[in-house]
């Protein structure tokens, strides 16, 4: 299993290679029976902390699902009692509003256009940036001399953030399509590229030097040493970089024109409609996280043999 | 740090900002400096420090410190953004925005915001256009059928496409996108969207740097364009003193423009980066844009229509006109100018064919302007100008059709009984070709 998943609103991709933290020695499963099997009953304030703290998997999606709860009620009361301290809340749109407008787009057909268009973006972006970031970071990691000539573009791009690529997106890409393409390719490569170099850089030397005096040639080496190693990081990296892809799609749709759940919030935004930005920005906030929850599940076959390793 | 020192530091912090909070009053200011209607409420009253000539001084304002925060956007929605948070006292935006903003405003219950002048406007809608590449075989409105045209949503130049697209039946063939002015000029320079629709000055931009030409011009539309300020109402409620003050000032930029339109478009040139030469077409007599303050009939007229085309197609909230509206400030201000405030409302200045009181032509060399009576006059002296190593820096005539000023280089022109004429678009001149018997000429035949 994976031990963290790293959560990419956190990183904005833009953090240092991540490393992946190895797992406690005793699973999460292992403590959940261990607690269960103690027969006493519980009272008051320990029964709810044990609840509360149950490690059992519908508990923790309860959790999650009180926290959002609570932060929707928060939103809902600070908006209602127009909170007023350092951030203000009296012209921010309360949740009843923002659902309101929610329920009004999804009973349209714009919304799933605008979604649906999106959705194809980033897939396209994506598969770019995985073709593209993979093979690279690999090849980086390998080899120092690769190393030293392609990693001073990646760090000088890396910080340029994706709005400020939009008139030269415009000006080098034949169509608009490809412009927005061009930009949300560009948010997910460069996580993945630094988390592959990472991973293939963090690959045990003993274990080279064992396989390679097994009679391993550089070619099995790379196959079923490097590449199981750099794997953890690398599926770190593809889920960094499906986050970033996102939130640079925004910036890319600025130019789209007519479709994109980035332009339904920048087209809110020029008609100061304050529900349907949140709409959107919810919209997006939503679609990382379940196409994240995508990458993670389709990277997890590959990721089976460090259970067993450990 | 140390404990100690933070808290003091903190405590600084605290005393300082009460300290200032009672000497100092910072009045922001939201505007756009490249939009050329909006230029005496923001970037000429900074550059000029006019604003600073007409605050009060006095009474409750008697040392008071004025911090003043002037902040430029492209467009007005993110202006309305910053006066809702509370940021910005002052906005000047165009006609749309300016409704988005006032029914945004109502929509809270909590505050409102005041419309209190104009600070420039074109009554036909000159300003307004739908541009295409230079080198696209399209010349009229018609031929967009089946094509794609890219606007500002919720701009006044997007207003005006949707009311052309349906006056000419071609409402559902044209493909509509939203783009930004720097996207859809980057677009058309690039050939990569058949047109572009645009507020002032960007269809003028286009054509001066020769990426773009005009098919459709606001005026055929008929719906006057202008762009004004805005104000809080709690702020105005507060300090109508300092309101005051900005309405003289605006007006005293207004005059400014007027006395010297030459160096006005030289000097807001300089500050804005858009090119004088453009500025010269919206500034000079004759030209587009008129600086004048008063709330005409016809602005209430155009707005309200604006807000019924906005709520139709975007769900603008309503919006009470007569509350909004606020003409107290401006006719203070004409009366403190000495002038006529309803002689004003009535007055309206707009192109004519044809203007006697006009020079046929003008041209702008590197060393003045100088007016012409004809075209050709004009025409012969920019060859002559050229032939010499003089540079030139643009040529204005007027449309035979409309009497827009327009630029030397862009027009069309028929010979015909000796005389050049001056067309806007390829269709008007060809028809007055047949008509006269004349024979068709562009710039390059006449003047280079």
């Amino acid at each position: 299993m994976l031990a963290r998943t790293m959560d990419p609103a956190e990183t904005h991709g833009t953090a240092a290679p991540l490393q992946v933290v190895s797992p406690p020695p005793a699973s999460a499963e292992a403590l959940a029976a261990l607690q269960h099997s103690r027969p006493e009953k519980l009272k008051g304030w320990a029964a709810v902390h044990a609840v509360l703290a149950s490690p059992a998997l519908p508990m923790r999606w309860a959790r999650r699902i009180l926290a959002l709860s609570l932060g929707i009620l928060w939103w809902h009361l600070a908006v209602k009692y127009q909170l007023n301290v350092i951030v203000k809340f009296d012209n921010v749109s309360s949740p009843a509003e923002v659902w309101a407008s929610f329920i009004k787009h999804i009973n349209g057909k714009m919304y799933f256009t605008h979604v649906g268009v999106s959705i194809r973006r980033i897939a396209i972006a994506y598969l770019f940036a995985c073709a593209i970031g993979i093979p690279l970071g690999l090849l980086m990691g390998r080899s120092r001399i690769i190393n030293d000539f392609i990693m001073p573009y990646v760090e000088i791009l890396r910080p340029i953030p994706a709005v400020a690529w939009i008139p030269l997106a415009i000006l080098m890409w034949p169509t608009e399509e490809s412009s927005i393409l061009y930009i949300t390719f560009l948010g997910a490569l460069f996580p993945i590229i630094l988390n592959t170099v990472a991973g293939v850089e963090q690959t045990p030397e003993v274990l080279v030097r064992a396989a390679r005096s097994l009679g391993a040639k550089q070619r099995q080496i790379f196959r079923h040493v490097v590449l199981p190693a750099a794997l953890p990081n690398i599926a770190t990296g593809l889920a960094v970089g499906m986050g970033v892809a996102w939130f640079s799609l925004l910036a890319g749709e600025i130019i789209s024109g007519q479709y994109g759940i980035g332009y339904f919030t920048w087209t809110a935004y020029h008609l100061i409609k304050y529900p349907d930005i949140i709409v959107g920005m919810l919209s997006i906030g939503l679609l990382g996280t379940l196409s994240t929850l995508g990458v993670q599940a389709a990277t997890k076959p590959f990721l089976r043999w460090q259970a067993r390793a450990r | 740090m140390s404990k100690t020192s933070l808290a003091f530091t903190l405590a600084a912090l605290f005393t300082s900002t009460a300290f200032a909070s009672a000497q100092t009053l910072e009045i922001g200011i939201g505007h756009q400096s490249t939009v050329t209607n909006t230029v005496p409420g923001g970037v000429i009253l900074e550059k000029l420090q006019l604003l600073e000539k007409h605050l009060p001084k006095t009474g409750k304002y008697a040392g008071v410190n004025y911090t003043l925060v002037y902040q430029d956007y492209t467009s007005g929605p993110p202006i309305t953004n910053q006066m809702l948070a509370g940021k910005l006292a002052f906005g000047v935006m165009g006609d749309y925005p300016l409704i988005v903003n006032g029914a945004n405003f109502q929509k809270t219950g909590k505050n409102e915001s005041r419309f209190i002048m104009v600070t420039g406007y074109n009554l036909k809608g000159t300003g307004n256009a739908i541009v295409v590449p230079v080198a696209s075989d399209v010349f009229t409105v018609e031929q967009l059928a089946g094509k794609q045209l890219s606007t500002p949503v919720g701009s006044a130049a997007w207003g005006m496409s949707l009311k052309v697209l349906r006056d000419k039946g071609i409402y559902d063939k044209v493909e509509i996108l939203g783009q930004a002015p720097p996207v859809g000029v980057a677009n058309i320079a690039q050939n990569k969207i058949a047109a572009h629709a645009d507020f002032c000055p960007w269809s003028e931009v286009m054509e001066f740097r020769g990426t773009g030409r005009k098919i459709f011009d606001g005026s055929e539309a008929g719906i006057p364009t202008f762009h004004g300020t805005v104000v809080r109402k709690d702020f105005a409620e507060e300090h109508p003193e300092i309101v005051q003050a900005y309405v003289n000032a605006t007006m005293e930029a207004q005059g400014w423009i007027e006395k010297d339109p030459l160096n006005a478009a030289v000097k807001v040139s300089e500050w804005t980066g858009i090119e004088k030469e453009v500025l010269y077409l919206y500034f000079s007599k004759g030209g587009i844009s008129t600086f004048e303050g008063s709330m005409k009939p016809q602005w209430v007229e155009a707005l309200k229509y604006d807000h019924g085309l906005l709520a139709k197609e975007r769900e603008i909230p309503p919006l009470d006109f007569d509350k909004w509206i606020d003409t107290s400030f401006v006719k203070a201000g004409f009366k403190a100018a000495g002038k006529d405030y309803e002689a004003a409302v009535k007055s309206v200045v707009t192109s004519k064919p044809e203007d006697a009181a006009l020079p046929s032509a003008e041209v702008w060399f590197e060393d003045g302007l100088k007016t012409y009576a004809s075209i050709k006059e004009a025409a012969e002296a920019v060859k002559a100008a050229t032939k010499a190593g003089k540079k030139v820096n643009a040529s204005y005539v007027y449309d035979k059709a409309t009497g827009l000023k327009l630029f030397g280089h862009v027009a069309f022109y028929v010979e015909a009984g000796g005389k050049l004429n001056a067309f806007m678009k390829k269709g008007d001149a060809e028809a007055f070709a047949s008509s006269a018997k004349g024979k068709l000429a562009a710039w390059s035949d006449i003047a280079v």
